[in-house]
């Protein structure tokens, strides 16, 4: 396969389990994800539905390199990346970001909200001080944030504006892709709406590639180009997210359609 | 109905006096039930209201069940608050098999770390149901739950409401539960109710501006084209409301009078009403 028809992001039959060894352990693990074969393509989001414990954050996190997986690859457009290691964790980083479910938890209190933008400036890019300066500002005011707000610890914000940070956390580092799971389940519609709609933003002006982890069907088919849909542990239907939403093929689909509908039978 | 924030929370907790005091004191108002106002009720009557009459269903059930006792224990002591503690045990058993839990027999025994999210909610409205209650308010009930059992939990509440004949007093942020299990709302905005109605004729069309650019913004299954319009900006904290209309800093057809002073819940007739002075303009689409 020619590197530009690969997909920007793949997995590669990813499993991984989550063990009860230990002091308490006795019981067979449990297999969260099932050998998961997953693209993503340039420009493209992508949705991945389920129910809480079907699997779809354990895959977007392996994807992006935030755990381990106990079989399989993950490809960066067509090239395998050894995601076990530190290495090959480092070069993810820097082409794929994540964007966390709980904005509120997912900063540390005790740094001002630019020094958190600023982190994969120096860690990831080694940006000189003043250049780091410049693009926390300009970072702010893409997602709809002030450049004075840079000098506020993360308790100061709402959560729609802690989310705003995390992603412009996430886009620091330029990355093509971006992994968000369940960004904007902790929102209140309205402020859901103005995520989704700087996420739309993101898309067109920068061609950002999304992998876009969410139980809310409606969401979903708003934002996404494709989806796929996860129980137990595997993917029982993927396709372009209108047609497996609006014609779905597998029962389980079906039944998350009819209970995101309130009509369940 | 309402955004966090909105107090809808803390207007349900207050009709039995249960918002935590301090910080919370209510200062004007009166909840008569029956007839009788709660607010000035002496203790000892509130009491026997609180679980009685009016029952709660929270949010969250792994928080509010006890985690060492055994969930058909609990049950039973909710029955013996109000009634003999005799048969508390076995009404506890029928109120588990009225909130469709599978075996009451072996499930009374277990903890509530045992059960899933979608049963130990059910726990919760089985103990809010041991005394009847006349009026039972379920505080955002299915919000940690996942869409296939939430589904399953408003069908119960539905059931529940249409057997008992009790009234419900549903609290929610999301349009489509209350859309499914309520004939009136109210939407809230800034600690205040800004319209009000029966369900469906308000969600169809409705008059406040804020209702109107919620239900425009929220994504619906089915129509991925939606424009999604967001409402720009957020609402003044609660300790800094503007003197006019609260929604008025973020609304597109504000005008001096609504700035001016506080703006009265106006009666548009068949049950409706909002507090708005260009319902007309809304009511013709233009938000």
């Amino acid at each position: 396969m020619a590197a530009s028809d690969a997909p920007a992001l793949e997995a590669r039959g990813l499993t991984k389990r989550f063990g009860r060894r230990g002091l308490f352990g006795g019981g067979a693990p449990v297999t969260a994800v099932d050998r998961v074969t997953l693209g993503v393509s340039r420009g493209e989001t992508l949705g991945i539905v389920g129910e809480s414990g079907s699997g779809k954050s354990t895959i977007a996190r392996m994807m992006v390199g935030l755990l381990a997986p106990d079989e399989g690859e993950v490809a960066l457009a067509g090239a395998e990346i050894d995601v076990r290691s530190h290495k090959g964790r480092k070069v993810l980083r820097h082409r794929v970001q994540f964007v966390f479910q709980d904005p509120a938890g997912a900063f540390n209190p005790r740094r001002t909200i630019g020094e958190a933008i600023e982190a994969p400036l120096i860690g990831l890019l080694g940006r000189p001080r003043a250049e780091r300066r410049e693009r926390v500002a300009e970072l702010l005011e893409q997602v709809g944030l002030r450049p004075d707000h840079a000098a506020r610890f993360p308790h100061a914000f709402s959560g729609g504006q802690l989310q705003r940070v995390g992603i412009a956390r996430a886009l620091a580092a330029e990355p093509g892709i971006v992994a968000l799971d369940e960004p904007v389940s902790a929102l209140d519609v309205s402020v859901q709406a103005q995520i989704l709609a700087l996420l739309r933003k993101l898309r067109e002006e920068r061609g950002l590639t999304m992998i876009f982890v969410s139980h809310d069907l409606a969401v979903v088919e708003a934002l996404c180009d494709r989806v796929a849909v996860m129980r137990r542990g595997r993917i029982i239907e993927e396709g372009p997210c209108r047609e497996v939403l609006s014609k779905p093929c597998e029962g389980y689909t079906r039944a998350l359609l009819d209970a995101a509908r309130g009509v369940a039978a | 109905m309402g955004e966090s924030g909105s107090g809808k929370s803390v207007a349900a907790l207050s009709l039995t006096r249960l918002t935590a005091s301090p910080p919370g004191v209510i200062t004007a108002g009166a909840v008569a039930l029956d007839g009788e106002d709660l607010l000035a009720a002496p203790f000892e009557r509130l009491r026997a209201a609180r679980g009685g009459r009016v029952a709660y269903v929270f949010q969250d059930p792994s928080t509010t069940l006890n985690p060492l006792m055994r969930v058909g224990d609990q049950i039973a002591e909710a029955v013996s608050a109000h009634r003999d503690a005799a048969g508390a045990k076995d009404r506890a058993k029928d109120l588990m098999a009225a909130v469709e839990l599978p075996e009451p027999h072996r499930l009374q025994n277990a903890f509530p770390h045992e059960l899933s999210g979608g049963q130990r909610q059910r726990v919760g409205i089985a103990i809010a149901l041991a005394d009847d209650p006349d009026v039972l308010v379920a505080d955002e009930p299915t919000t940690a739950l996942d869409a296939t059992t939430q589904a399953t939990v408003l069908k119960l509440f539905a059931s529940l409401r249409k057997e008992r004949g009790a009234a419900l007093i549903f609290v929610s942020h999301d349009f489509g539960v209350i859309e499914e299990l309520s004939e009136r709302v109210a939407v809230m905005y800034a600690g205040e109710i800004v319209e009000e109605g029966p369900t469906q004729s308000v969600l169809a069309a409705p008059r406040h501006p804020y209702t109107a650019r919620l239900l425009a913004c929220a994504p619906k299954l089915g129509e991925p084209d939606r424009a999604l319009d967001a409402i720009e900006g957020a609402p003044p904290p609660i300790d800094d409301r503007p003197k006019g209309c609260a929604f008025a800093p973020r609304c597109r057809l504000a005008i001096d009078d609504c700035r001016a002073g506080p703006i009265a819940l106006a009666d548009l007739g068949e049950g409706r009403a909002a507090r708005c002075i260009r319902t007309e303009e809304v009511a013709h689409g233009r938000f």
